[in-house]
């Protein structure tokens, strides 16, 4: 036994040392087109494309950071137009990691002010393309904790450490299309999400019956805390409450679901902030389900939860019921193009509004 | 719970560590450990469905002992009935109560007679085909005196459970396992090596060819309708690979596993794409379920006594059976049956032992007519597979009759030279490991040192580069 555990021990060390050193081979920036220009995350590769090639754009403006809630929910033009030159770096899917790499990217270039992406509740486990952007080092020295997300992270990257050696070896010519090129040369930042949400889903919605088996509504009813089930009576509910115990205090603790790491990368951009003076502050965009909640003089504790970071309050409107029309919507979660003119517009105003002190 | 997760890569050395450390020496404390791992590693799917699996094995232990002070023969046959039909009732209702209902429906239909039926919402407890046929073989065994029933209640609750094959096989039998529990079991090195080497070995086969055929199998059979004739065989051919590396690599995952805690499980797989005709191939794919409908089905039928009429009847009989075993889906029974189709004129000619020994074993020559056998057989096994991955028979018609079409002169759409080669790779490795137990068993044999290791950690950095792309075992919905 002895020698089977010491033979199995050095040659998982040996693995685990080689996928280290394989996970900490950089990526160029090329790499990350590749890997991004054809999928949902393209706006990756124009966001670096911008901070490479045109570090100007990014002075003086105000940058928003986020999900595809704000890459097509806030139109950047539109606030430019009103008078607040803005830049929507927004990226999709969760993750504060995402945003901090792209704030770290942008901080010696002087933005004015970042609008960062306010959730309804604290984001869990780990943006999707942190493997592709982050070394683990450099991941685990911005606050990640050794946990779930973080073995799965540290796997894809190795993956990922494969393919791009095998990209620099035989893909040395790789170039962007003329189309690719396009993209990233003269999008703007804002993208809106596609279609209208269907009539069907809308009107379900407005019934009330989704809405109650909604988990986002249910935590609002519980002021944005995950219940435990009530365990009940008997021998076997009582087991059952017991593994209902064990599942929050481990699996869903936030230590397990990277909540503790999300609220990090955030106070870490924050502390940046300040010692580059850049104005810091978060930004709440409604889902359908706002749309359809009554306006109420609580929002800010009822539309999501405060959490340690929110070091003032966030910008939020105290109703989003101008939004309860099909028409404003691409999904349940997305604004579409028309609602993302009509946000973009009250949110500009609400924006020159505080600036001004109001 | 996956082997191919993370919740298992943590599950397992707990498991390990507790059984060799903590319950060393304690053959009870070792069995109770092995059944709560045991109904942990299944409730984490869906601990509802542990109450089934604690009746059937109450049922069937309970049946054990009753036959034991039993000797009346009509007694032993009412039990062995009331075990039958309690363990086939319930793989009927959960798996084939809405086929039957479908069909029972259509059939009225077609006469002219429309009833009005409604389906029920079940769900499929994962594995319930595997321990229904484990615990089956038990009481089967108890009543033809082949097996003493077992005292040792803990004993029995581990064989029924024994996680590593409770939800994919292979399919053991009593005689083989549940003895294996009353013995003291004794850490061996070469044992533990061996089954770490077979676990890497089928994890490769899962995710690095399974998984990655998957992600090109999958849409190739959702959209057979609008693809030209050479990508369909292209998806066949996949297919092949991918139901043969997810079901291999799982039992190799199984077998491995209960290695390392010193349990010896049955082959389930031999090098089957190796084989030069069917009957070959039957003797070398899911050997578990072959042998178990060899022996409990095609034997209690007459087998082959009753002459060449009988044995053809009894053959169609068990592929018709083993088809639908697989699914509740008129597809698996086409499937089946095709297989016995493939099978007659080898019955016919009486050349169905004909190739008993793997290809170019111990040291044989291998012929040119061996090369187009093997090939020939591997074709008669891809067309029947179109059947099984299809959604139905009609589907699977439409996607042949997509194959022989002119479009087969077309470039092949999502082709992956990547993948081509990962398969090559993986035949030549199956191919040099052809006459072991697995295909790298001979590597912690007859290769030394670094070359060995470098292998070993060649096979887990393809395994780690593919690992973001895992789907489901397939076996899982049988």
């Amino acid at each position: 036994m002895k020698i089977f555990l010491v033979r199995f021990g050095f040659i998982s060390i040996l693995f685990m040392l080689l996928s280290a050193g394989l996970a900490s081979v950089a990526f160029s920036d090329r790499f990350v087109y590749y890997k991004t220009i054809e999928t949902p995350y393209k706006k990756v590769a124009w966001n670096l494309h911008l901070i490479n090639r045109k570090p100007e754009n990014v002075e003086g403006k105000l940058v928003l950071l986020g999900s595809s809630l704000i890459q097509g929910g806030i139109n950047d033009s539109i606030l430019s137009r009103a008078g607040i030159p803005t830049l929507n770096m927004a990226v999709p899917h969760n993750g504060n990691d995402l945003n901090l790499y792209f704030f770290e990217k942008i901080q010696a270039l002087k933005p004015k002010e970042v609008l960062w992406l306010k959730g309804k509740v604290p984001f869990t486990g780990l943006h999707k393309l942190s493997p592709l952007l982050y070394k683990p080092k450099e991941l685990v020295a911005r606050g990640q904790a050794l946990n779930g997300s973080f073995i799965h992270y540290f796997f894809k990257r190795v993956k990922l450490s494969l393919e791009y050696i095998s990209f620099s070896l035989f893909q040395g010519d790789w170039n962007l299309t003329p189309e690719q090129l396009d993209f990233i040369e003269k999008s703007y930042g804002f993208i809106p999400a596609p279609g209208i949400i269907s009539q069907t889903v809308y009107l379900e919605y407005s019934s009330g019956e989704v809405l109650r088996n909604d988990e986002y509504y249910n935590l609002y009813l519980n002021d944005y805390t995950y219940q435990k089930e009530k365990a009940g009576k008997g021998p076997l509910r009582l087991v059952l409450g017991k593994r209902q115990f064990i599942d929050q205090v481990f699996l869903k603790s936030n230590f397990f679901r990277n909540v503790v790491s999300q609220e990090k990368f955030i106070s870490k951009a924050q502390e940046k902030s300040k010692i580059q003076e850049i104005e810091f502050s978060k930004i709440y965009i409604p889902l359908l389900i706002d749309a359809m909640t009554s306006d109420n003089v609580n929002y800010r504790r009822r539309f999501f939860r405060k959490s340690s970071t929110d070091m003032e309050n966030p910008i939020a409107l105290p109703s989003y019921r101008f939004l309860n029309d099909k028409r404003y919507w691409s999904d349940v979660d997305h604004v579409s193009a028309d609602g993302a003119t009509l946000l973009t517009q009250i949110y500009s105003e609400f924006i020159l509004a505080r600036k001004l002190g109001k | 719970m996956l082997f191919n997760s993370l919740d298992f890569a943590v599950f397992l050395p707990i498991v390990f560590g507790l059984y060799w450390f903590v319950f060393k020496n304690k053959l009870k404390a070792q069995n109770l450990l092995i059944v709560a791992a045991s109904y942990l590693f299944y409730g984490w799917w869906d601990y509802r469905f542990l109450a089934l699996i604690l009746f059937s094995t109450i049922v069937d232990y309970s049946i054990g002992r009753f036959l034991a002070n039993e000797e009346r023969s009509v007694r032993r046959t009412l039990l062995i009935w009331i075990s039958i039909v309690v363990n086939l009732g319930f793989l009927g209702f959960f798996k084939y109560y809405n086929f039957f209902l479908d069909n029972f429906v259509m059939a009225f239909s077609f006469l002219g007679q429309e009833i009005s039926s409604s389906g029920l919402n079940i769900i499929l407890p994962v594995g319930i085909s595997f321990y229904t046929f484990q615990t089956l073989s038990y009481t089967i065994d108890v009543y033809k005196r082949n097996l003493e029933p077992t005292e040792d209640f803990i004993g029995f609750m581990a064989f029924v459970s024994f996680f590593p094959q409770l939800v994919a096989g292979p399919i053991e039998r009593a005689t083989n396992l549940l003895p294996q529990f009353y013995e003291r079991r004794v850490f061996e090195y070469s044992k533990a090596v061996d089954g770490l080497r077979q676990i890497l070995w089928g994890l490769f086969k899962k995710i690095v060819i399974a998984d990655q055929c998957a992600a090109l199998v999958n849409p190739i059979f959702d959209n057979s309708d609008n693809l030209s004739g050479s990508t369909l065989i292209w998806g066949a051919f996949l297919f092949a690979f991918q139901i043969y590396g997810d079901f291999s690599g799982y039992s190799d995952i199984a077998i491995g596993t209960s290695r390392l805690f010193g349990f010896n499980l049955m082959k389930n797989f031999s090098f089957p794409y190796f084989s030069r005709d069917i009957a070959e191939f039957w003797r070398r794919w899911h050997i578990s379920l072959s042998t178990w409908f060899r022996d409990y089905l095609y034997i209690p039928l007459g087998g082959s006594r009753g002459g060449l009429k009988m044995k053809l009847r009894n053959t169609f009989i068990i592929f018709l059976v083993s088809g639908f075993w697989h699914g509740a889906n008129w597809t698996f029974i086409v499937w089946g049956g095709l297989n016995a189709l493939y099978f007659l004129p080898l019955l016919l000619t009486k050349r169905n032992r004909q190739n008993i020994d793997i290809i170019g074993g111990s040291g044989s020559r291998i012929s040119v007519r061996d090369v187009l056998n093997l090939l020939g057989t591997f074709l008669l096994t891809l067309l029947a597979w179109v059947f099984f991955r299809a959604e139905n028979v009609h589907h699977a018609f439409r996607y042949l009759n997509g194959i022989f079409d002119r479009t087969v002169f077309n470039p092949v759409q999502d082709f992956s030279g990547v993948l081509l080669l990962l398969i090559g790779l993986f035949l030549v490795i199956e191919w040099f490991g052809r006459e072991s137990e697995f295909a790298i068993e001979h590597i912690g044999l007859k290769v030394s040192g670094v070359l060995r290791w470098s292998f070993y950690i060649v096979l887990a950095l393809l395994i780690v580069a593919h690992m973001d792309n895992q789907q489901d075992f397939i076996y899982f919905q049988f």
